[in-house]
């Protein structure tokens, strides 16, 4: 009896301290759906997590040109692996639009995003 | 050749727990017989929680702590010793900013100090003082020395120096610049010890030659490519020469955290960070500029003529960005805080610095910059310290405002409004740091 209400205790134990863990959704391993939709995605997502989570690819906002040179930033300084024209195309459309530049950067009003 | 990816903070911690630990908290987890944590090791994740942690003899070694493990969507913070709430801009490469309410003390903690990494972060050696430092380039007598024989050989000095991303406060640019969008917050002021480089460089003895450093350290890419830095830059001799330039190995009194490079690092206070190499292992000296990685294009440089925001550049319209430029922050006063009912006087206090040089004046506005306010101002602790300002305001009425700081440096230079001098890697912004706070009635 002692020993399966050590058990017992054990279980709710681990439970609680899973508990906190498990609730969150699991952000360990990203797959292309952490993207935005759209024709290229897989692309994108595999060509530039390579190297780097998709915080950097989310963080952007900008032209189709200045993804467009941003590839060739990665490629010339980070050792992207190159992409034929089609998927390039593919990759910079894709991020262009997913991406767009933002109509402002900087300051944004704490109490209007409650 | 076999490339070796980096894995993100997340994944790291489900496939390599205890590497993830040793990097995060600079331990090895003490895993008990069924493989909870123990001792330091608990310590150190109930800290990192936030909270002591309930049934904390059952937690497993090397789990993700809840803390880390938000949604994609929310801005994830990176929590430790219970108080610093770091916001992790990304996890592969880990890069975390320090928001600025939280730069509050006159001496940053470790655990409050921003985090920014170009590559992966390297296991953490076992035996620091026989890491190897090399200085070989345009000298007359190249150098290997030990940590060990370095600490043995050269004078320690102790000094508070700020370190500042180089592209802090790139997510006020419009259109946005591209990079990781900083606020204000990727300064932070520590007391770093170390020897001076200068020291150093002159026992190996520069040739006339000599002009420029390079920088390496052991930082892997992100691509894993071997012949290839994360990051490697460099400073005009007179910089290195600086007294305040130091090889450091200790941060606010003791070894540096694995993140911050561990065991020994450089510190170029007032430069972009990413001169202060972490996990320093070699300095080149050079008889022209280095031409390391982000030495080059439009990396840690600034346009010399404006540019059209958003055009092509022309890297031939570049120069390095050397000194950073004058930044102040409110840090006492959170940006959405809620005032008590019925407040009318509002203590405001902060910091402010300005690279090379030092900071003249600090004004503060309430009304957007119609009217402005001077501050008190503190000298710095020593050249290259951050200085700390404060100015009590008067709030007319409840309401909403808008609370600015502007600092203006030594040579006259103040914040701006908006992100001037565009450029596509968002180098140079420093605008005005902008609070909104709530008086209810």
């Amino acid at each position: 009896m002692r020993r399966i209400h050590f058990a017992l205790a054990l279980a709710i134990g681990l439970g609680f301290a899973l508990g906190s863990i498990a609730a969150a959704p699991d952000p360990e391993v990203e797959t292309p759906e952490v993207l935005p939709d759209g024709e290229g995605r897989e692309e994108a997502f595999y060509a530039c997590t390579a190297c780097h989570s998709s915080a950097l690819i989310r963080a952007q906002g900008m032209s189709r040109d200045a993804w467009d040179r941003l590839i060739d930033f990665m490629q010339e300084r980070h050792n992207m692996v190159p992409l034929d024209a089609a998927d390039r195309k593919l990759v910079v459309d894709y991020l262009a639009g997913a991406f767009p530049p933002r109509r402002q950067g900087g300051f944004r009003n704490p109490f209007l995003q409650q | 050749m076999p490339r070796f990816k980096e894995r993100g903070l997340f994944e790291l911690y489900r496939s390599d727990p205890e590497r993830a630990d040793a990097l995060m908290f600079g331990r090895r987890t003490q895993v008990g017989r069924r493989g909870f944590l123990k001792g330091a090791g608990l310590a150190a994740v109930s800290a990192a929680v936030g909270a002591p942690l309930a049934f904390a003899d059952r937690f497993p070694g090397g789990l993700i702590p809840a803390a880390f493990a938000q949604a994609a969507t929310a801005p994830k913070l990176l929590k430790m010793d219970g108080k610093a709430e770091l916001v992790i801009l990304g996890d592969r490469p880990l890069v975390a900013e320090t928001p600025e309410h939280l730069l509050d003390d006159d001496v940053t903690p470790n655990d409050k100090f921003f985090i920014r990494n170009n590559g992966q972060i390297p296991s953490p050696t076992d035996n620091p003082d026989a890491w190897e430092i090399v200085v070989d380039g345009e000298v007359n007598k190249p150098l290997k020395l030990t940590l060990g024989e370095l600490k043995k050989r050269f004078r320690h000095v102790s000094y508070q120096l700020q370190l500042e991303c180089g592209g802090n406060g790139r997510n006020a640019f419009v259109p946005p610049a591209s990079g990781n969008q900083w606020g204000n917050g990727a300064i932070g002021n520590a007391v770093w010890t170390g020897v001076r480089l200068a020291d150093v460089l002159k026992a190996a003895e520069p040739k006339p030659s000599a002009i420029y450093t390079g920088h390496h350290g052991a930082d892997p890419h992100l691509s894993g490519e071997a012949g290839r830095a994360a990051i490697s830059r460099g400073v005009r001799l007179e910089k290195a020469m600086e007294p305040h330039t130091l090889i450091a190995f200790a941060m606010n009194g003791k070894p540096l955290p694995q993140i911050h490079g561990f065991p020994v690092r450089l510190v170029v206070p007032g430069w972009p960070g990413s001169a202060s190499q972490k996990w320093l292992t070699r300095i080149q000296i050079r008889d022209k500029e280095h031409d390391g990685q982000g030495m080059t294009g439009t990396s840690y440089r600034v346009p010399i003529l404006p540019m059209i925001p958003g055009s092509k550049p022309e890297n031939s319209n570049f120069r390095i960005l050397e000194s950073m430029p004058v930044r102040s922050v409110i840090t006492n006063v959170a940006n959405g805080t809620t005032l008590p009912a019925g407040t009318r006087k509002l203590e405001l206090k902060g910091k402010a610095w300005a690279g090379e040089r030092s900071v003249r004046a600090v004004h503060v506005s309430i009304d957007h910059g119609g009217s402005w306010l001077q501050a008190e101002v503190a000298p710095p602790a020593n050249k290259y310290a951050w200085q700390k300002w404060s100015r009590a305001v008067d709030l007319p009425s409840q309401g909403y405002y808008e609370i600015v700081v502007r600092a203006q440096d030594s040579a006259g230079m103040m914040q701006t409004i908006s992100a001037w001098n565009w450029n596509p890697q968002g180098y140079g912004g420093n605008i005005v740091h902008r609070i909104a706070v709530v008086v209810p009635s």
